[in-house]
């Protein structure tokens, strides 16, 4: 008979129980022996005059110490702090994508009839999310990258951690890997020290050292079997909640083959096992060989996958199906100096934001101008600090902003610029790849002739903020494209000029490239 | 005195697994209820989203008058209905009608380019996707508690507790499932 859902929930569950019950009297035991070594060798401490009984209430004292530390350890806290650091907001109701997120989430909150977690959106290109507490996090990467039900299913796969409390005694089990770590630092610095080998005590420091090196190996080793565990269990009960085994195959999919747009504050080891993919580089944890099979904190995610799609009932090109892009009608050309670039689809035009006034736009139904497309938008008050143009209310990849209608040039709101660079534009071609290579180049030219302030690149009159009628500042947006903005530090409002957001994403791409080769 | 530690301890065991069945027992029933309760709920905020929902497609579609109207009268029915079996009738007909409205509107592609129109899109597909969430969860529930109350030795907690097996939801027709299905 085929495994259902349920019986793979049976099965883990019977399997975490069952390690947890070894874990704590061997982390004991293993206590115990080492306590035994130095009572034998000579170093001897006060241990020398204990007898086993002792020994082993010591350990076990010892074992409930880390436990309690664990505990305080596991704190929402953490978690809130680790987000700031992240720069991680909550979702923006004026953001249809962000609105979706918050969508799902309470859409599996009643699926696992639990109370509705609280929702984070981490501003980063890389694809992830993860979940501790009543906490659940994802990432703006993969937001844009996932469709509806791809996000329904990581979602639930993070709401089962929820549902289990495992991030509780993913934190706990932690706290012993780290003790046992720590004292085999310190044995190694014992070892190693002069003092000790002018007694003559080298050879019982080493064997010290040997023994806590391997009961290390074994705690990491069952702590990592442990994990897998939840991993597999989360998956099973994504699937109970979302019915839908093969979003979950293509999400993980997706996932997967992300790893390098990973940032440093992401490969934070403490917290990698709370992701649902392991987002350090190169992680061991997503090899299936030896090393992986021991030590990672995640099952291989081809293992992952496999597992949903019989779930599925599904072949592996029926999921590489359902990844392929559907077919829009694509049915508008815009013209740049000379050539015709296209096809597009209406959302994707609007995300050109080098189209200004001037652009020669072809529809299906002939030649129309930038003004025809933006009447359909409400017009906003004020003007656009570049061009005395009027401003409409449009959309970036769902991003509300302000667009002029005759410069082209965005107004951003600063809580969300991240997420206008990090929701991916995926209809960027090669053509305007080198028209932005080039616009780089030439800016990066202005800054190595003369000195590095962004005035030489842009030497401009200063703009004055369409709300509070301020002088802004000009400013680069980053180091690596060295575009320069205006910015007012008053309302905090961003404006880019026509074209600079597609630069500023075409550069980062180049450079993200760089890694994937 | 061996035997009377050994009665004792079987004794003490006996209370524990009661005490334990018992009380594992209260929490599923709980669940049962809750997810019950959250089907309630959701059909509410169906209700209350719909006027919102035909308005702005009014604005958009106005010839599309039979779909919009036939959408408001299946809501009315739905809030009006005094008999349980009145509001699941009534309910899955306004679930058909607020599809076809849903099918109806693909054939307006200027309006997917709006963004009012796909936030309300959103706004439709999240409400029906919960009903239907909280109908699976409600039946996964009562999946779980029948099977539990029957199971020996624990039904002898659940007889003297007077527990009795919850009806499922049924799904009157196939089309009506809103998440494929898993094959066993």
């Amino acid at each position: 008979m085929k495994k259902t859902f349920w019986d793979i929930q049976r099965e883990k569950k019977r399997a975490i129980t069952v390690l947890f019950l070894i874990f704590f009297p061997f982390f004991t035991l293993a206590l115990v022996g080492l306590f035994h070594i130095i009572k034998l060798t000579s170093y001897g401490l006060f241990l020398r005059g204990a007898t086993s009984l002792e020994l082993l209430l010591f350990s076990a004292g010892i074992s409930l110490i880390i436990y309690y530390l664990g505990v305080l350890g596991a704190k929402r806290d953490r978690i809130i702090r680790y987000l700031e650091v992240l720069r991680a907001q909550k979702p923006d109701p004026q953001d249809l994508k962000h609105k979706q997120v918050q969508n799902v989430v309470r859409e599996m909150a009643i699926a696992a009839t639990v109370p509705v977690p609280e929702v984070y959106v981490i501003p980063v290109l890389a694809r992830n999310a993860f979940s501790a507490f009543n906490i659940i996090a994802v990432t703006e990467g993969a937001i844009s990258s996932l469709d509806r039900d791809e996000l329904q299913a990581v979602v639930a796969h993070e709401m089962a951690h929820y549902v289990r409390g495992d991030s509780y005694y993913k934190g706990v089990l932690s706290t012993f890997v780290m003790a046992i770590s720590l004292f085999s630092s310190v044995s190694l610095l014992l070892a190693g020290s002069n003092d000790d080998r002018k007694k003559g005590a080298g050879g019982a420091g080493l064997i010290v050292l040997l023994y806590l090196m391997l009961v290390e190996l074994l705690t990491k080793f069952i702590n990592s079997l442990i994990s897998r565990r939840m991993e597999d269990l989360a998956d099973a009960m994504a699937v109970q909640f979302t019915r839908n085994p093969l979003a979950l195959a293509s999400a993980l999919w997706k996932i997967s083959r992300d790893r390098t747009r990973g940032i440093s504050a992401f490969s934070n080891p403490a917290m990698a096992s709370l992701f649902i993919v392991n987002p350090a580089i190169r992680a061991i944890d997503e090899s299936s060989g030896l090393l992986g099979d021991l030590f990672s904190t995640h099952p291989p995610v081809n293992k992952r996958i496999n597992t949903m799609l019989k779930l599925a009932g599904a072949s592996r090109q029926q999921l590489l199906d359902r990844i392929a892009k559907p077919k829009q009608e694509r049915d508008w050309w815009v013209e740049k100096d000379g050539k015709w670039l296209g096809p597009f689809t209406l959302e994707e035009l609007m995300e050109k934001t080098w189209i200004g006034e001037g652009s020669k736009i072809r529809g299906k139904e002939g030649i129309i101008t930038f003004r025809d497309i933006l009447s359909k938008f409400k017009q906003a008050e004020g003007e656009c600090p570049r061009c005395k143009g009027p401003l409409f209310h449009t959309y970036y990849k769902n991003v509300p902003l302000l667009r002029c209608g005759r410069c082209g040039g965005i107004i951003v709101r600063e809580d969300r610029v991240l997420r206008l660079i990090a929701r991916e534009q995926e209809s960027i071609t090669e053509k305007e790849m080198e028209y932005t290579q080039g616009a780089i180049d030439e800016e990066r030219g202005k800054i190595y002739r003369g000195g590095v302030s962004p005035g030489v690149v842009d030497p401009s009159m200063p703009l004055v903020c369409p709300r509070c009628g301020k002088t802004m500042q000009r400013r680069f947006f980053n180091f690596v494209t060295y575009t320069p903005v205006d910015y007012c530090p008053k309302c905090k409002l961003f404006f880019f000029d026509s074209g600079e957001i597609e630069m500023i994403t075409a550069g980062l791409k180049r450079i993200d490239s760089l890694y994937t080769r | 005195m061996i035997g009377v530690l050994i009665i004792l301890g079987v004794v003490v065991a006996v209370v524990l697994w009661y005490f334990a069945t018992y009380n594992r027992f209260v929490r599923l029933r709980q669940q049962v209820k809750n997810a019950w309760a959250q089907i309630d709920v959701q059909l509410k905020r169906r209700h209350d989203l719909i006027p919102n929902l035909v308005n702005t497609v009014k604005g958009y579609a106005a010839h599309e008058r039979e779909t919009l109207s036939a959408v408001t009268e299946a809501r009315a029915k739905a809030t009006s209905a005094k008999t349980p079996e009145e509001a699941i009738e009534a309910e899955g007909e306004l679930t058909r009608a607020l599809r076809q409205l849903m099918l109806v509107v693909e054939n307006y592609p200027n309006l997917k380019a709006d963004q009012h129109f796909l936030e309300l899109m959103e706004e439709l597909r999240t409400t029906e996707n919960q009903i239907a969430f909280a109908r699976q969860a409600y039946n996964d529930n009562v999946m779980i508690f029948n099977t539990a109350i029957k199971r020996i030795p624990d039904a002898i907690v659940a007889s003297q507790m007077r527990l009795k097996e919850y009806p499922f939801w049924e799904i009157e027709e196939e089309s009506d499932r809103e998440v494929p299905e898993v094959k066993f």
